[in-house]
């Protein structure tokens, strides 16, 4: 059940970023869509691998194969802390671009290039 | 054409429903709905991490042939305690330095591509902050190395122990407005990167396959075991330390 | 617990879709910043300490700081948000 409603705040971000992206003129707001649509999507992965009543994958006591094991899926985890991290990069780098283009252009949303003959 | 604000805000909406109701129906499908959570918890493919018995050769049993991990002894695959730090390291190393390419990428786009800040008029930092600024970074960097060196043990590791060392730089900058240092980190962080590479290349002569583990392992849980791993997470922690400070101060410019 | 996971949950759609119609950029990344507070929180939750470290330091902390020097650098360089 609490896996469930991870899932759903996960996907309804999700679903939030994408909207934000698909339709908003300001460049800034549209790089904003984008890193909510990470955060929902990094929040997903991670609630894959959720399951009550589990623990946290350090190790404190001894484990083998016979005791069952208990802990929460600790992949997801390992995949996300990536994703976290190339998330800043793109966010850095396309800032960087907006600032230029803003030098460029005077103007913060997309601007139509006139085609001359 | 003009664009027309409610027609693509519409169009927009009919496709965000689209795809919620797609969603849904392919999840809760009857023969292959989300079955994915209610899967057994011996089929993960995280069963093998868990128990360090990736290899053949590398598997520890107990007196009835079952796979055991017991903290405290010595002579597994790798010596960290906390099961992400050895999945980010030791098994799935490849992704890791895949990333800090992208880092890397990224920190270069930035000192490439950056323009000139205008000359303004330069404010300076109040007394209340050039005073506090020190204090504080002293602070922010033993918690940075703490969270680095402890990696194995705790969570944390390199990389959020790298964006809280940069942060006492951060401040720095911007409290002294003193950034004549970024030569300083561009070296750091190639000399960084080279050695990391060079983990990699010795594991790949030492033991057949790129960045293996070929420092000895401690007893499991000990403050001062896994060497392989501290000496990696030491590497990347100042790696990113050192590109995350390069890219703020080109942001804060001047 | 669950009702807490639903509390956190409203709050972050209420605070993504506020993101996507603010007139002022400041506001919007205020905003954008506490969505990325309370999604480390839900990491938290979901007994992931090392995600939720890492989010709550580089997402929580230093995207809001490149975006907040972006937008300096824009209203130096004569960006006008109430046009």
């Amino acid at each position: 059940m609490e896996t469930m409603l991870f899932i759903l705040s996960a996907f309804s971000l999700i679903l939030t970023g994408l909207f934000g992206v698909l339709t908003r003129k300001n460049l800034v707001k549209i790089l904003l869509s984008l890193n909510i649509l990470e955060t929902g999507i990094n929040l997903l992965v991670v609630s894959l691998g959720y399951f009550q009543g589990g623990s946290a994958p350090i190790l404190t006591n001894s484990i083998s194969a016979a005791q069952g094991i208990n802990f929460v899926d600790p992949l997801p985890h390992a995949l996300v802390l990536t994703s976290i991290v190339i998330g800043l990069g793109t966010t850095a780098l396309a800032l960087t671009l907006i600032l230029n283009h803003f030098r460029s252009h005077r103007a913060l949303e997309f601007v139509k290039l006139e085609v001359n003959e | 054409m003009k664009r027309n604000e409610p027609l693509i805000n519409l169009f927009g909406l009919i496709l965000i429903i689209l795809l919620a109701v797609f969603t849904y129906l392919a999840l809760t499908d009857g023969r292959q709905g989300l079955t994915m959570l209610s899967a057994d918890l011996e089929q993960r493919v995280s069963y093998s991490y868990l128990l360090k018995n990736v290899t053949a050769a590398g598997r520890t049993e107990n007196q009835h042939g079952q796979a055991e991990v017991i903290p405290g002894r010595e002579g597994y695959e790798n010596g960290a305690v906390n099961i992400v730090t050895a999945i980010v390291t030791d098994y799935r190393m490849l992704d890791t330095f895949g990333e800090i390419l992208v880092l890397f990428a990224a920190s270069a786009g930035v000192s490439l591509l950056m323009v000139e800040r205008k000359r303004g008029k330069a404010k300076e930092a109040s007394e209340i902050v050039k005073t506090a600024v020190p204090i504080i970074m002293l602070f922010a960097l033993v918690t940075g190395f703490y969270i680095i060196s402890h990696g194995h043990l705790t969570p944390g590791g390199g990389f959020p122990g790298g964006a809280v060392i940069a942060s006492a730089f951060i401040l720095q900058f911007l409290a002294f407005q003193k950034s004549s240092r970024k030569k300083a980190f561009k070296i750091l962080e190639s000399l960084a990167g080279i050695g990391l590479l060079s983990m990699g290349l010795i594991g790949l002569y030492l033991e057949g396959s790129l960045f293996a583990n070929f420092l000895p392992t401690g007893p499991l849980g000990a403050t001062i075991s896994a060497a392989g791993i501290m000496i990696i997470y030491a590497l990347i922690g100042i790696k990113v330390a050192a590109e995350l400070s390069s890219i703020s101060a080109d942001f804060i410019g001047e | 617990m669950e009702a807490a996971i639903i509390v956190l949950g409203l709050i972050m759609l209420a605070g993504a879709i506020s993101v996507l119609f603010q007139k002022s950029l400041k506001n919007a990344i205020i905003t954008f910043g506490i969505v990325s507070l309370i999604s480390a929180l839900m990491f938290t939750l979901m007994k992931a300490y090392d995600v939720a470290i890492t989010e709550a330091s580089i997402g929580a902390l230093l995207t809001i700081a490149l975006f907040f020097w972006a937008l300096r650098r824009l209203e130096e360089d004569g960006y006008d948000e109430k046009k």
